[in-house]
This record gives C-alpha cells, structure tokens and sequence, in this order.
C-alpha cells in the first residue's frame, strides 16, 4: 500500500479492525502511524472526562417533571376546539388596538414628571430624631452579623414542588423504616 | 510499532451503559411500554423516562456543559419523543430513536446559543495545582468536556455517541443521517482535534 491511510481506515486501525494490509503499513509509515498516536491520545483524553452526577433524588425529580409537562400537554391540547380561534383572533385585535389607543393617548397627554422643591423633612442638622434612627440602625447591624445567613427553612423554601414532593415521600419512607436514605 | 499497540479498543467514559446491557434492536419492554402509551396510558411512558433519562440527559450535558441546560433539553427531548411516538416505527432499538431526537433539540439550542460557546472560558486555563486529586480530575474532565464543545457539530455528535454512548458506527451513522464511512472519518478528526485542543494547555501534555 503506497498512498496514505484514509481517516477511516484509521479510526478503524484505531479500534483494532484494521486489515493485515493497514496494520503493515502503519508499520512502515511513520506519517500515518503518527496521526494514529493523536487520535490516540485524544482517545485517552475523551475517556478521562466524566459528567458530574446529579444528587440522588434528582432523578425522581426528572421524571416527576416530565411527566407533569405531559400531564398538563395533553388535557391543553384536547380543550383547544377550532371554534375558538375566531374568537380568540377578534379578542387579540381589541387588545391590539386598544393597545395603541391607550398608548397615543399617553404620548400626547402626559405631563413631564417634575421634581418637588419642598421635602416634609427637616434639614438633617436640624433633624432630633436622626441621632436615635442612626443608634437603631447600627444595633440592627449587629444583631444581623449575628444571626446565621442560611437556615434549612431557607434551603427548603428554595425547592421546587416536585423537589419538596420527592424529599417528603423520602423522608417517609425513612420514618417506615423503608428508606434509603 | 507493533500490530498489538493498534489494538486499543474504543471504551466507555465511567458511569455510562456499556454495550453489552443494550439490544441493539426493539428491547421487549420498550416495545411493551410504546404500545402501552399508544393505547392511552401515559404511566408506560414513565417507566421509558426512567429506564433513559440518564442516558439521555448524560448526552444533553456533552452538548451543553451545563446542568440546567442539559436538564431541560433532557426534558424537552422526552416531551418530543412523547409526542412523536405513534411515528416511531420500532425498526432500530428506542433508544437511538430518542438519541436522535435528544441530538437534534441540542443541535438547535446550540444554534440558538452559538456565540457564547465559541470560546474556553479563560479561568480554565489557571491551572488547578495544590488542590486535591479528585477537584484536579473534576478540572481535567471540565477541560476535556469544554473542548468536545468546541469541536465541528458532526465530529462533536459521532464522538459523545460513539465514545460516551457506546453506539456502533452504524447506529450513529442512523442517528445522524451520515454513511459509516463518514461516521468513521469524523471520529478520527474529532480525535485529533480534541488531542489539539487539549495538548496546547501545558497541564496536559
């Protein structure tokens, strides 16, 4: 074999398939031999790479997800009647032109907002009340480095419906004893 | 170089379904769950949600590099392939059909999203010396993931199937609507692209 190894020949050198033929000139051709090494090598490099795992009730959580999505899809999809779409093309043309109705109206209309000149409150010089808010505001700073930043109420406030749903049908089934938790 | 150093056989990444668990054609339960959903109960198709949204979401994630993207083209995937069911004629195993459906939504989110997966992030580059072993292979494999995302659409698809997904030439070549030997050729570059990527960083020579 003269010319050069073609790409497949060489991915399936790669695999171990390659012919007689293939391997012998490999043995011989340092080009192609060398450009099996790279794939190699990106071979060994694709392998090593992993995709960080989900925790564990994710999946659960997954296949709650899609299966309320279909839920709500399907019931969408038989109530949508064609009568409606003559309806619904009228309501969105009220809707439009009431749209740009209102919206002329507030282009011609409409007084440019003004600044007060007068404020209720007294100069803060002369404000006796200032010295005590301030004395309140820095005790509230204290008592807020204080406290921790992040509860469980926080984290469980954070999930999603179908989160809280798998996380309560798991902890009851650790309270039964039947858990894997 | 010796005829045995050729023969280095094309593995699975960990944590991946290895050939051998897979038919390669309709699996029975698949083909019960399908004609269960066709006749109107919805459960069936949970049970294929659980038996593939590792598979498929795994698949998602080499696309997109990231959780949540990879969970709602996951998701997307799933609510596609339920809907397209009464298409799916049950003449290769489901889940190259779902492969290939999962393959296209992230084709076209990828489309959608192109300019910001253009280029590695720099950060990756810093290097991760002093830090423990696992966090130092957590990098590896995030620089080994950000490059496959750099790669050609095709060289990018034929490797996450071939090399995570353990599928054949010929099921990718099905999957992607190629010919065996384009399938075979794109993987060689895709290789020798992603050793180009990689081998530039001097943590990785």
């Amino acid at each position: 074999m003269r010319s050069h190894l073609t790409d497949d020949m060489l991915a399936e050198a790669l695999e171990g398939l390659g012919s007689p033929e293939v391997r012998r000139h490999l043995s011989e051709c340092a080009d192609c031999a060398g450009r099996l090494d790279e794939a190699r090598l990106g071979l060994e490099l694709a392998q090593a790479s992993e995709v960080p795992e989900p925790p564990p009730l994710y999946w659960e959580v997954f296949r709650r997800q899609v299966g309320r999505r279909i839920g709500e899809e399907a019931p969408a999809r038989r109530a949508v009647a064609f009568w409606l779409f003559p309806a619904l093309a009228t309501l969105a043309l009220l809707i439009a032109v009431g749209f740009f109705r209102v919206r002329d109206e507030s282009e011609t209309d409409a007084p440019a907002a003004t600044l007060p000149a007068w404020s209720a409150l007294p100069p803060a010089d002369e404000d006796e009340g200032l010295e005590v808010l301030q004395a309140l505001a820095a005790q509230g700073d204290r008592l807020d480095a204080a406290l921790p930043t992040q509860t469980v109420a926080g984290d469980l406030s954070l999930l999603s419906e179908e989160e809280s749903e798998v996380l309560v049908d798991a902890l009851r089934s650790e309270l039964t004893g039947a858990g894997t938790l | 170089m010796t005829v045995e150093a050729l023969a280095v056989p094309i593995g699975l990444a960990a944590g991946e379904a290895p050939r051998s668990e897979r038919a390669k054609g309709l699996r029975e339960d698949d083909r019960e769950a399908i004609e269960a959903c066709r006749q109107g109960e919805r459960e069936a198709f949970d049970r294929l949600v659980e038996r593939y949204q590792r598979d498929v979401y795994r698949l998602c994630y080499r696309y997109v590099n990231n959780h949540q993207d990879a969970n709602d083209m996951a998701q997307e995937a799933f609510l596609k392939a339920y809907r397209a069911l009464s298409k799916f004629r049950g003449d290769s195993a489901f889940s190259t059909w779902l492969y290939r459906i999962a393959v296209n939504t992230c084709l076209n989110f990828r489309a959608a999203r192109r300019a910001p997966q253009e280029e590695l992030s720099e950060h990756l580059a810093d290097g991760a010396a002093g830090v423990a072993d696992r966090l130092q292979a957590d990098e590896r494999s995030a620089r080994v993931r950000e490059a496959v995302a750099r790669l050609p659409e095709k060289q990018r698809a034929t490797l996450i199937l071939k090399i995570y997904h353990d599928l054949t030439h010929e099921e990718v070549a099905r999957v992607l609507g190629a010919s065996v030997g384009t399938v075979k050729a794109n993987l060689f570059h895709a290789l020798g692209n992603l050793r180009k990527l990689l081998v530039s960083r001097p943590d990785h020579a």
